[in-house]
């Protein structure tokens, strides 16, 4: 598996950050990945990287930190970590983020202060986050930790869990392949044809029903697309921000929500797991929620700030999706994202506008496009999903038949 | 190891070597290798009041990249936040651990004129915050270990559990933290080395001379307020701390213009993941004349051209050949370690804290009453079984202070 993992790294820094020479380049990882990350910045550098900085975290001693230190002293930005936000809002480095955190990392996290802790730090780092958002490449992607390993495996050796997931991690990336760098230029393509039909369509909203409850419409807007896979900067370089990506997704209009969503899968925030929810929205405002479990969690999540209980997202991945077919919840949006259709709770992607190079952010916000400064996805997709769609010239399409694209798509 | 016995040592960095205060602020730089360990020492920093502990994280390979690939420039570029932070640093003064396991060969292959360079250009632009904060904080380096560096120690064995565990054995060791209660064995080693210390401050040197059969014949001055000191120091503040975990080491600040003759190396050195090996200098007025090494000659240039004070001494320590890291027969290929299994010198920067009423002095007068200033300060070991050191004293008197390697007096009375 060595030289799959090798190749895996080459594919992150080639097709993911589509690293270009001269360019500077920002990983953050967990300590624990350190070899990992020895190879990608290796990689990063062949690539043509002028610089590799690597932000560490170590999930253990944040879990001290919280334990021994006031709120305020965690939540405290000091002026020079404002400055390398200003700074690098300016250099515009390119960002890979290597996850490996089990999901259950922070539930020992006494959440009133984490919460309070994660909006007084966003709260700083948004201003610079928006001045950059689609104005450099980026790139999320995991390798296992012994944790999360464990976590997927409860009754495997740590040794065997963490080679199952590696195997499970390369497979869904297609980095098992003897050329994954070829395979996503054909994968790329073929979810490119995908949204093109969908585009052509000419959507107007969207109507999901499932037997499990879910009833359930959402508008797009008008100038907004469906995009996948590969993506592109303000400036035109292209990368791909998720690795893996099986979705085609679009930004629905802030106010349109209506009706009822099941959740399919648990959703997994900051550690803790919140399982069988549902959402009920009126004009487009989450209105009425409950869970099976952690539904105190899920209100915090709604309350975040204004724009946390609109949705930022629509997104459309069928049950065939190889993800799905492995039968493997990871417990991390990456990959179950990908094995699901779903929404996000939060702030909108603007790149899903046709002209968004010459937009302004209030340009957005009048189109109807959310702010928030979260962005959490839930998955919604089963297997006896139907989704219609309905047309600017009210005609009703299906796309979505048994929890899969229609045969066209 | 012993759980137990880690977490003592985790208990003596915090206590005995950084001795952080309440509400103090603590910095650790560390690697990747004992991360388990790490957090022990972060939970007994916060047990023992700290309000806030932050870590920075570097791996050996990955510096070993970015030395491979990065311009000089780069690799020597201090970015404005970077200013801002070592801005803060010199206000808030955290306590600062260090925990060293990196590997001594860690870092061959790279072009070492490059990155000496961008160090040097590097250290120059953060000087003026190291300047600001000497002597007003708390600092530590121990060590913990790694599979590389273990492997270079014990050579040729498997690389597996046990040998780390050998590493550790004898690092808790030196460290005088595998038996007994480390904070109590430190208390007692502090006031044998400081009556060490006392001792050779009353002697009044003016000079001393060393002399061994494999060569070394040198003598250097020290400047008439120089000092000895030995294991733990006080900032500024009045903060007792031991500034290395182990020390076994007598030392002060020569009179930068003084060394004379030539000394003879008798333990590699590793220099910034290099090794300089079987090497000697050559001193007059105080300036390395002529150098030379059997492995890393180059390196050893390099060494002695990063800026003037390079060239000049800074440090004069006094190690026995019976100290217990020499006893254990281990070469650490870690000055930490070898520092004070060994008699030693230092070129480069001087300790302005060996000065007596250096409080008042400003950091111009202090070079201009002859102590070193340099980027630099790095240790190399000229300690053997047959060294013999003899002292000058300022009223003429001639002391034997080392016979044979070893104390030539006794503190015992």
């Amino acid at each position: 598996m060595k030289k799959q993992i090798q190749n895996y790294a080459k594919l992150l820094a080639k097709v993911g950050a589509k690293i270009e020479k001269g360019q500077n380049v920002v990983i953050y990882a967990n300590v624990e990945e350190a070899d990992f990350i020895t190879l990608l910045s290796k990689e990063c550098y062949k690539a043509g990287a002028r610089t590799v900085e690597v932000e560490w975290n170590c999930d253990a001693l944040q879990r001290l930190a919280f334990r021994y230190e006031d709120s305020k002293v965690l939540a405290h930005v000091s002026a020079w970590e404002e400055e390398k936000m200003k700074f690098r809002s300016e250099q515009l480095p390119v960002l890979i983020k290597i996850l490996s955190s089990p999901p259950n990392a922070m539930q020992a996290v006494d959440k009133e202060k984490l919460t309070y802790v994660t909006i007084a730090k966003n709260a700083i780092a948004k201003k610079y986050q928006d001045k950059m958002t689609n104005h450099y490449q980026w790139c999320v992607a995991a390798v296992p930790s012994k944790e999360w390993a464990k976590f997927l495996f409860p009754n495997e050796r740590y040794n065997t869990a963490v080679q199952k997931l590696w195997q499970a991690i390369l497979k869904a990336s297609h980095a098992y392949d003897t050329n994954p760098i070829d395979y996503w230029a054909e994968h790329n393509k073929k979810l490119h044809a995908r949204c093109d039909i969908l585009n052509r369509y000419d959507i107007e909203s969207l109507h999901y029903r499932a037997k499990n409850g879910t009833d359930f419409t959402v508008g797009l807007i008008d100038s907004c697309q469906f995009i996948a896979g590969k993506k592109y900067t303000i400036e035109g370089k292209g990368f791909n921000p998720n690795i893996p990506s099986e979705e085609c997704f679009t930004t629905p209009h802030k106010l349109s929500a209506h009706g009822k969503v099941v959740a399919t899968k648990p959703l997994v925030y900051n550690g803790d797991l919140i399982e069988d929810f549902y959402l009920i929205f009126e004009q487009g405002k989450v209105v009425e929620f409950g869970a099976k479990k952690n539904k105190e969690l899920l209100a915090k999540i709604l309350s975040m700030d204004e724009g946390a209980s609109y949705l930022g997202e629509v997104a459309l991945v069928p049950q065939d999706s190889p993800i799905q077919q492995m039968g493997l919840l990871f417990y991390n949006t990456l990959f179950d994202e990908n094995a699901s259709c779903h929404l996000a709770l939060g702030k909108g992607y603007t790149n899903t506008f046709k002209n968004f190079d010459k937009l302004e952010k209030q340009d957005f916000l009048d189109m109807g496009v959310n702010d928030s400064s979260i962005h959490i996805d839930f998955m919604i997709g089963c297997d006896d999903l139907q989704i219609t769609a309905m047309t600017k010239d009210k005609k009703e399409i299906t796309i979505f038949k048994d929890g899969n694209f229609v045969e066209n798509l | 190891m012993l759980k137990t016995q880690l977490l003592n040592y985790a208990k003596l960095l915090a206590r005995v070597g950084l001795n952080v205060q309440k509400g103090q602020e603590v910095l650790i730089y560390t690697e990747m290798a004992q991360i388990d360990f790490l957090l022990m020492v972060v939970k007994e920093c916060y047990l023992a009041g700290a309000s806030k502990v932050r870590v920075e994280w570097t791996h050996q390979p990955i510096d070993k990249l970015h030395a491979l690939y990065q311009s000089e420039e780069d690799l020597a570029k201090v970015h404005s936040w970077q200013h801002k932070k070592f801005e803060q640093q010199t206000q808030i003064l955290p306590a600062k651990l260090y925990l060293d396991s990196s590997d001594p060969d860690g870092m061959v292959g790279i072009d070492i004129d490059k990155y000496a360079k961008a160090r040097a250009a590097r250290a120059k632009s953060i000087k003026p915050y190291r300047d600001q904060m000497e002597n007003k904080y708390q600092w530590c380096i121990a060590s913990v270990p790694s599979m590389e560096w273990a492997t270079k120690i014990f050579p040729n064995q498997p690389k597996t559990a046990s040998l780390e565990k050998k590493l550790w054995q004898a690092i808790l060791q030196s460290a005088r933290a595998l038996d007994g209660n480390p904070i109590r064995n430190w208390e007692k080693h502090n006031l044998e080395l400081l009556k060490r210390a006392n001792f050779l401050n009353a002697l009044q040197i003016d000079r001393l001379h060393y002399k061994s059969s494999n060569g070394t014949n040198f003598s250097v001055a020290l400047l008439p307020k120089s000092r000895f000191m030995a294991g733990g120091e006080k900032t500024l503040s009045g903060i007792y701390f031991n500034p290395n975990i182990p020390s076994e080491e007598c030392f002060t600040t020569p009179d930068k213009n003084s060394a004379e003759g030539i000394v003879y190396s008798t333990k590699p050195l590793s220099y910034r993941g290099q090794l300089i090996e079987d090497f000697y200098l050559e001193f007059k007025n105080g300036k390395v004349i002529k150098a030379d090494a059997r492995v890393g000659a180059d390196c050893l240039q390099k060494m002695l051209t990063m800026d003037e004070g390079a060239s000049y001494l800074g440090e004069v320590a006094l190690v026995p050949q019976s100290s217990p890291i020499q006893q254990s027969g281990l070469l650490f290929y870690n000055t930490l370690f070898d520092e004070n299994a060994s008699c030693h010198l230092a070129i480069g920067r001087g300790f302005t804290n060996c000065i007596d009423g250096y409080e008042t002095m400003t950091e111009e007068e202090l070079q201009m009453y002859g102590v070193n200033d340099s980027i630099e300060h790095t240790d190399f070991m000229i300690g053997c079984d047959d060294l013999n050191i003899t002292a000058t004293t300022r009223t003429g008197q001639q002391v034997e202070i080392f016979k044979d390697g070893d104390w030539a007096f006794s503190i015992d009375e």
